[in-house]
């Protein structure tokens, strides 16, 4: 596999008034990576997912994507390279899955244009790869957290984008859905060389899925390496202010 | 619009609303048969003109209401419920006072001016960081309703000449002479309705939310002053002409939300009809629950939409603290 960058931020930065949220933050992303970022509530992680996703606008600093300045791109041809998936929402409008999902559709096409068949086959090929098809008529409103997470990591396969961004998608899973999900994204990041970049709280799982973390304390970039490397018990005492064990290099245990 | 149910379905609401309209010209104090000139100028003159208006409400008036719901993304919203339809009349009210209805397009303009700055205030007064809260949106709503009334009313008292004028916009009705005026407000709802229909799928994204709808290649900013813009030109027109009809976009595209679910696609359509089928039943209602006499068309749709207005609240309040 050839080694090329997909995401390039270079000496970003973003404040609110005075506060500085994050701080001349710089690092590269490979195409096909799956990356973790980790820090504590406050770190600036959503921040930094924010940005790139352009949801929000840099103070300073650029960010690159496929060779191209966020800003250059308009928004549908940047839908058609980062697709996100939120932080959970609140449903006030009964859409079923199948409807969310072909939403991932709207990049490709015009107003007024209907679903073609090659839409509806790429939906049907999404919500089979994530286990959703069986529900697809349901609401949003009555599907459980780890249903919704699935319809929504759908609906991002369903936009075909080399990246896609994840903004804290197993908070409020279990361990079984938590690992349900990793797997798919695991399996979507190997088959079809998508990048993946994973807001992340579970330590131990992001030790286990991830090629390399982003971790970040208090706004500022504090360490871009292999997980082993940046989960250590030093690094954590640092990071989060809690002891561990780590054992074999791949179970951490706290130890408080 | 896809499929063939769905075209069955369009074909019955339209046959329904044929039916209605013959009824509605039937309905008065003066019987149209046999036709005579004085029947035919009638119907020309008063029964026509008013049917179409009445139609023209019915599809604006719903379609502004999805419109509202997806770009506040709340399913409460509505021109009258907003305080817009309200900001419309004082917006009319004074352009009487002030003598501009001599001017072409005068209380119009004046009335659709009013109705954009009242949606102005209540996404400043009710906007938290980049969102919109839904109690403060319709407690938004309900301080400009409050306060447009009252300055209503300081005109009325202060220009008695001209009070019947503007207490009928407050009453609503869709009684026009011109024809010059219908013809105003099917330009403005034709035109309005056809750009909403074109953003269907991207009001569909902004119910997920402004990020949702971006990282989707909608252009958020864009869209919502285009369809914010639109709608509120049609509200504008229709209260200058037949002053304030409320709930009809709250009642519409709720119950055909119900039938045919949340997409913009099949709700629009659909509630262009529904809407047509609700106003023309109220207007057959406002002139033969007391006939001889005549209630507002405005009083017909709150004695409707306020309990359902009520009712909406109380399910939603279950929703939040079951």
């Amino acid at each position: 596999m050839e080694d090329k960058t997909i995401i390039q931020v270079k000496n970003l930065s973003y404040k609110i008034r005075e506060n500085i949220i994050l701080n001349d933050v710089s690092f590269s992303l490979l195409e096909g990576g799956f990356y973790s970022l980790i820090g504590t509530n406050g770190s600036g992680k959503t921040t930094l997912l924010r940005l790139i996703a352009n949801n929000i606008s840099p103070t300073n600093g650029n960010i690159i994507i496929d060779g191209k300045d966020i800003r250059e791109y308009s928004p549908k041809s940047l839908a058609r390279k980062i697709s996100v998936v939120n932080q959970e929402n609140e449903f006030l409008f009964d859409f079923s899955a199948h409807q969310i999902v072909i939403m991932g559709r709207m990049p490709y096409q015009k107003h007024l244009q209907n679903d073609s068949k090659q839409d509806l086959d790429i939906v049907k090929q999404s919500m089979l790869l994530t286990n959703t098809w069986q529900f697809k008529d349901r609401s949003i409103k009555e599907l459980s957290g780890g249903e919704r997470q699935r319809v929504f990591i759908a609906r991002a396969l369903a936009q075909k984008t080399p990246i896609i961004l994840l903004d804290e998608p197993l908070s409020s899973l279990d361990i079984r859905h938590k690992i349900d999900i990793l797997n798919i994204l695991k399996k979507i990041n190997e088959e079809n060389n998508i990048t993946i970049l994973i807001i992340l709280h579970d330590l131990s799982l992001s030790l286990q899925y991830s090629n390399k973390i982003i971790s970040l304390k208090k706004g500022n970039l504090f360490g871009f390496s292999s997980p082993q490397r940046i989960l250590t018990k030093e690094n954590i005492k640092n990071i989060f202010d809690v002891k561990t064990q780590i054992i074999d290099n791949k179970y951490i245990v706290f130890d408080e | 619009m896809k499929n063939r149910g769905d075209v069955f379905w369009y074909i019955l609401l339209i046959l329904f609303i044929i039916v209605l309209s013959f009824i509605s010209l039937f309905i008065g104090n003066i019987s149209i048969f046999p036709l005579t000139e004085n029947t035919l100028f009638i119907l020309e003159n008063i029964r026509i003109p008013r049917l179409i208006m009445c139609i023209l409400c019915g599809c604006g008036l719903s379609v502004c209401g999805c419109a509202y719901q997806a770009i506040f993304r709340n399913p409460l919203s509505d021109p009258y419920i907003l305080g817009v339809s309200s900001g419309a009349s004082l917006g009319a009210a004074l352009a009487i006072v002030l003598h501009l209805d001599s001017i072409f397009f005068g209380v119009s303009f004046m009335s659709f001016f009013f109705a954009m700055l009242s949606v102005f205030l209540i996404i400043k007064i009710s906007s938290v960081g980049n969102r919109l809260h839904t109690t403060t949106l319709l407690l938004s709503g309900i301080a400009i309703n409050f306060l447009m009334s009252a300055l209503i009313s300081i005109l009325m008292i202060f220009n008695q000449q001209n009070m019947d004028e503007i207490i009928f916009w407050t009453m609503g009705s869709v009684s026009v002479s011109r024809y010059s005026d219908v013809l105003i407000t099917f330009f403005s709802v034709f035109i309005s309705i056809t750009i909403i229909l074109i953003y269907a799928k991207d009001l569909n994204a902004l119910l997920l939310g402004g990020d949702s709808a971006k990282n989707l290649g909608v252009n958020v900013e864009k869209t919502k002053k285009v369809i914010l813009f639109f709608s509120t030109l049609m509200v504008g027109i229709i209260v200058s002409f037949c002053g304030v009809i409320g709930f009809v976009g709250l009642i519409v595209p709720h119950i055909v939300r119900i039938i045919v679910g949340a997409d913009n696609r099949r709700l629009i359509p659909f509630s262009i009809l529904g809407g047509i089928i609700f106003m023309l039943i109220a207007d057959i209602l406002s002139r033969t629950l007391i006939f001889p006499s005549i209630l507002p068309i405005g009083a017909i749709t709150s004695l409707v939409g306020a309990p359902f207005f009520i009712y909406l609240l109380y399910n939603a309040k279950k929703q939040l603290n079951p």
